[in-house]
């Protein structure tokens, strides 16, 4: 059951992840419309809905993996517990290709930061930017989740 | 008569908590630090549990920065409100 919703979440972060690098390349091309504003931050908006789901569903992975409970792994996020547990890390290219997205971020929104002062913004830059942060949101969220993919239950 | 609104007191109880919670992180720093290593392994998988002396630090100035900004904002709102 839990497997089934990480592949459905898998799938979900995947399309979401090319549909806002789809969006963004649009934008920065020309391509894309005014129209495409609340498409962009429609998916914007469920980041923020799927991240908590995503990151449960990895904490239970990892209690199920490490034979314990799914709050003794939270609890361990505020008080110490020497306990050893394993979890798996994501693939080394991946974190590299993460930590690049986030560079070409920083200078896009440094770049929006220089020539839209507040109050010149267009609806074009409000698109590129959104769909960039669904882009990397949905990268991160895919990277936390792909490991466990091949889900053996011990 | 005092012109203190629901808007006005919403504001001030949000400011308290964040004060709280600033205060909490600047005077907690070894857990939050602690924390944030054991979150970003979970997460991530990766180790960074030799880096607790610069999360102490950023735990510090984040709540510094925090208690420092919900000091101003109430001062703020305590003279438009008197």
């Amino acid at each position: 059951m839990l497997l089934k919703l990480v592949w459905l979440l898998c799938a979900i972060f995947a399309a979401g992840f090319l549909a806002g690098l789809f969006v963004h390349i649009g934008a920065q091309a020309g391509i894309a419309s005014t129209a495409w504003f609340p498409f962009s931050l429609g998916l914007f908006l469920s980041f923020f809905a799927f991240a908590p789901i995503a990151f449960a569903s990895r904490l239970a992975l990892i209690a199920e993996e490490n034979h314990t409970t799914f709050f003794r792994v939270c609890s361990r996020l505020y008080v110490h517990d020497p306990s050893p547990i394993v979890a798996r890390s994501t693939p080394r290219w991946v974190r590299g290709v993460g930590v690049a997205a986030t560079l070409y971020f920083a200078a896009v929104l440094v770049a929006f930061g220089r020539h839209a002062v507040p109050g010149k913004e267009t609806v074009m830059d409000k698109i590129s930017l959104l769909s960039l942060f669904c882009t990397l949101g949905y990268l991160g969220l895919l990277s936390i989740l792909v490991p466990y993919l091949r889900f053996r239950r011990p | 008569m005092s012109s203190v609104s629901a808007a006005r007191l919403y504001e001030f109880v949000i400011d308290l908590g964040v004060l709280a919670v600033g205060l909490k992180v600047m005077f907690n720093n070894k857990a939050c630090a602690r924390g944030v290593i054991e979150a970003a392994r979970l997460m991530n998988g990766i180790d960074i549990s030799r880096q607790v002396f610069l999360h102490r630090i950023i735990a510090v100035v984040a709540g510094l920065l925090a208690v420092l900004i919900t000091i101003g904002r109430l001062i703020r709102l305590f003279q438009s409100c008197y």
